[in-house]
């Protein structure tokens, strides 16, 4: 079965690199022929990557566990939602999951272009040839050592929707942005330098929709269920897809203004160019483990860096070739050489656009890459994530600016009187704006300007907006994104700049005011599920009459030889000023519950006496006599002489196993309580000590507890203002984006 | 085309200049727990998790061990991070504060076994 899907990948690989070929043939000696031979070839590799999956997809739905990346990521327990996303929760599994959709977007890019269908193919199937290289490297259909009887199961944190969408939508935006670069390549070789850019742009639309769509649906993941409070912390995996993300847009403002006017069509090819080997860079900076210690998320390096670091050479050398060969040749339109353009024009401010967006690419790019940039000269460090703040925070000062006229302007020249009539709305939002910015707090000039241009951009959107959806629905894309730029920066601000924060302790029943809001937790109610359990903590808050209740919850999972891991999540009430977020950060139940026996740690050196409690244990001697009764098992006791407070003492002789089956280690009883018992946990033979872990009775907890019976929550209580416009914000940008699509594509037709 | 190409120099060369300055003041290094205990300014400590070192009261307490075999005891303010107690790896951003003897992190990467991940502890 294994060589089989094995198999599949290698067909892929051979008939990928086949059509790449024939195409290659083809670029230079077009013959109708050969060509059917080359979408053959693409087909059959499009099938067979399909297949592959298909394969994958079966082995996790049949808890297929000889193989190691099913056994690893999933477990037969997993509801069928789960079981579909384990597919990608892995690195090998997402490769595959890239290169299927770099297949069908292969597909459909394959029968949409016409003459330019080898030069474009040659280059898009390059990098689909890479992939595939890595895929064999690192195939999701490597077998175990030994067959698994159950499956790790796939890490609590990505058992969520979310999650269960998020993959497959940023891939869908990394193989996108293959295809502008590919067009673009494609136009330098033919010399044809006209006509690309209508090709490229639904595609570079697209992959702005898809990849910011991705982006997006992380920043929501992260803001419900990791419960840091937070939906971004520029991470450097966060940061990997905004980096292409940032040139992709910077692109999509290039390529319109060399649409109308010609200008840029140098910059064009670099900015395609260079979105495209971002998605590589980004891919080798959380792949390759460069980045392993710098990072909240895992990189292990799974040994395709030097795959990796040879594709983005290779690509950087072939896009070398091509623009320096041809850098002369790309015609200048007269226009452009004889005119001045003016700061008050169109053109200005989509090209203060690229400016600012590659500008913020390139610093944010700087800061992910300091651990390699560091590494040469001296330690490794990595920046804070103040340094993001710092440098993005005039960019965004500067896109709000010009956001907030640059949209009523035409090409050419401009008359500015004309413009201020149209200014109103923007206005009035930028002074409600400042009002209520200052009204919470004056946060520094920086973030008052960036606030109050955010708003001068949202009301004068708008208002372009209302205009543009009266001509033609089309026609509004750039209005409504731009909208949803503005409520975007006005939403960064409010929920990173004004949030709230509290710690409180709740004991079970009492209510206290925290923020404004009278807190009070409820019960806590105990579930099993999983390998785990999972800890309710319904939490009742008030505020103003209004009574809201939510459960907060602490999944607490038991690992073998480890501490139990523990998943909180959040209670987020959702308002439309501002977000109320109970984060549970630690339970202590009350008496009743079995979780909270006393235990204590001890250790005793041979022949001496220590206390414990009511306890007076002495440690007499090592019991060997059992050593090896059982196959490969060491069996080691410890003669104990225990007495409980003034009664007589007893020998107790706990055992301590080691190797061969696990044993369970042997417990003794304690006397003169119930529910008190004794365990060996270790010894060691050089220092003749023996390490002891009691475990209390119920009653004695109870007794000494008797004042504080009630379960406390440790809870951190915080308000986060502005999500519900930072949601708004965000929607309209990829709705803005989705019209763009829609726009570009139907003219092309 | 000129003005525009003038302005755009300006900007691009202020935004790289202020970079430089900003990447230099926020840069932590990496450093052992040994050199952490002595250094006065932010650094970063790679460490594993001290096995039931851990204890949480309104702040989170931990014992954080490094390659070398070094300890210390490590305070946190924040919310403790998913995946804490089976972390690969805990990095730990802050400073060492003498009268408290104990590293004050203001930040904690927690290596999980996530997405990225490749390797199974058996």
């Amino acid at each position: 079965m294994n060589i089989l899907a094995q198999g599949t990948l290698w067909i892929g690989l051979i008939t990928i690199i086949i059509s790449s070929l024939i195409y290659l043939r083809l670029s230079y000696n077009r013959s109708g022929k050969l060509l059917n031979y080359a979408r053959y070839s693409f087909l059959t590799f499009a099938s067979f990557t399909t297949i592959a999956s298909a394969f994958l997809m079966y082995f996790f739905l049949s808890h297929d566990f000889r193989f190691e990346y099913v056994a690893q990521y999933s477990s037969s327990d997993l509801p069928l939602h789960y079981l579909i996303s384990s597919f990608w929760a892995g690195q090998e599994g997402s490769f595959l999951l890239w290169v299927l959709i770099g297949a069908w977007l292969g597909v459909y890019l394959m029968y949409k272009m016409k003459d330019t269908e080898p030069q474009v193919m040659v280059l898009y199937n390059l990098n689909l040839v890479f992939l595939s290289v890595l895929l064999i490297k690192q195939s999701p259909f490597r077998l175990a050592p030994q067959p698994f009887a159950e499956g790790f199961g796939l890490n609590m944190l990505l058992q969520d929707p979310w999650m269960v969408i998020h993959p497959p939508i940023v891939f869908l935006g990394y193989a996108a942005f293959a295809i502008p670069y590919a067009i673009g390549m494609a136009s330098l070789w033919r010399r044809e330098y006209k006509g690309w850019i209508s090709q490229a742009l639904p595609w570079v639309s697209f992959a702005f929709v898809s990849l910011g769509a991705g982006i997006i649906i992380g920043g929501v993941w992260s803001y419900k269920v990791l419960g840091w409070g937070g939906y971004w912390g520029w991470d450097p995996v966060e940061n990997a897809s905004l980096l292409p993300w940032l040139m992709g847009t910077g692109l999509l403002h290039s390529m319109l203004l060399q649409k109308s006017t010609g200008r840029l069509a140098k910059t064009n090819y670099l900015l395609a160019s260079l979105s495209f080997i971002l998605i590589l860079y980004s891919t080798f900076l959380t792949r390759s483990g460069v980045l392993a210690d710098f990072s909240v998320h895992s990189f292990v390096d799974l040994g395709i860096t030097g795959w990796l670091v040879f594709f983005i050479m290779a690509f950087i050398a072939i896009t070398a070739y091509f623009l320096i060969s041809r850098s002369k040749e790309i015609p200048v339109p007269k226009a452009v050489k004889q005119t001045e353009s003016s700061f008050f024009s169109l053109e200005f401010g989509l090209i203060a656009a690229v400016i600012l967006l590659a500008l913020s690419a390139v610093l944010t790019g700087l800061g992910t890459s300091a651990p390699l940039i560091t590494r040469l000269m001296e330690q490794a460090s990595k920046v804070s994530t103040s340094f993001y703040v710092k440098v993005n925070l005039p960019i965004a000062i500067l896109i709000g600016l010009f956001l907030s006229y640059v949209p009523l302007l035409k090409y050419g020249n401009n008359e500015p009187s004309k413009l201020i009539p149209r200014l109103i709305v923007g206005m009035i939002v930028a002074v409600i704006s400042a009002v209520v910015t200052i009204m919470n707090g004056f946060p520094g000039i920086l973030v008052f300007l960036m606030v109050v241009f955010a708003g001068f951009t949202a009301g004068v959107n708008f208002e372009v907006m209302i205009r543009m959806l009266r001509k033609s629905f089309p026609a509004s894309a750039a209005a409504i994104t731009h909208l949803g730029v503005g409520l975007m920066f006005i939403g960064f601000v409010a929920s990173s700049g004004y949030d709230k924060a509290q710690r409180v302790t709740l004991p079970k029943g009492e209510t206290k005011e925290v923020l404004g809001y009278k807190v009070t937790f409820i019960d806590a109610k105990m579930v099993k599920e999983g390998k785990g359990t999972r800890l309710y903590l319904p939490v009742q808050l008030e505020k103003d009459g209004n009574v809201m209740t939510g459960q907060p919850d602490i999944y607490v999972e038991s690992l073998r030889g480890k501490e139990n891991n523990r998943f909180q999540h959040p209670y987020i009430e959702r308002g439309w000023w501002s977000d109320v977020y109970v984060s549970p950060e630690g339970f202590e139940s009350g008496t009743t519950a079995h979780a909270h026996q006393e235990t204590k740690h001890l250790t005793i050196v041979r022949g001496e006496t220590e206390q414990l409690k009511d306890y007076e244990i002495t440690f007499v001697k090592y019991d060997i006599s059992r050593m090896g009764n059982a196959e490969g098992t060491i069996s080691v006791g410890a003669e104990l002489l225990v007495s409980y407070k003034d009664a007589e003492p007893v020998t107790l002789t706990p055992y301590f196993s080691v190797g061969g089956q696990q044993h369970p280690q042997s417990q003794v009883k304690l006397p003169g309580q119930e529910g008190a018992f004794l365990t060996i946990v270790g010894m060691d033979a050089t220092k003749k000590t023996v390490d002891l872990h009691y475990m209390g009775s119920e009653s004695e907890a109870a007794d000494e507890k008797d004042t504080e019976k009630q379960p406390v929550l440790y809870a951190e209580v915080s308000t986060k203002p502005g999500m519900s416009i930072l949601w708004l914000g965000v929607t309209l940008v990829m709705l803005g984006g989705m019209v763009s699509i829609y726009r570009r594509s139907s003219r092309n037709n | 085309m000129k003005k525009s190409y003038i302005v755009g120099a300006v900007i691009i060369a202020a935004a790289l200049i202020f970079a430089m300055f900003s990447f230099k003041s926020t840069l932590t290094s990496y450093v052992s727990i040994n050199e952490a205990l002595a250094s006065e300014h932010n650094v970063q400590v790679a460490g594993i998790l001290v096995q039931g070192s851990t204890s949480y009261k309104n702040k989170l307490i931990f014992k954080l061990k490094d390659e070398a075999g070094s300890e210390m005891v490590v305070h946190y303010n924040k919310s403790k991070p998913a995946n804490f107690e089976n972390a690969d790896k805990i990095v730990a951003i802050g400073k060492y504060d003498k009268n408290q003897n104990a590293f004050l992190a203001n930040e904690l990467l927690v290596k999980c076994p996530s997405k990225y991940e490749g390797k199974v502890s058996e």
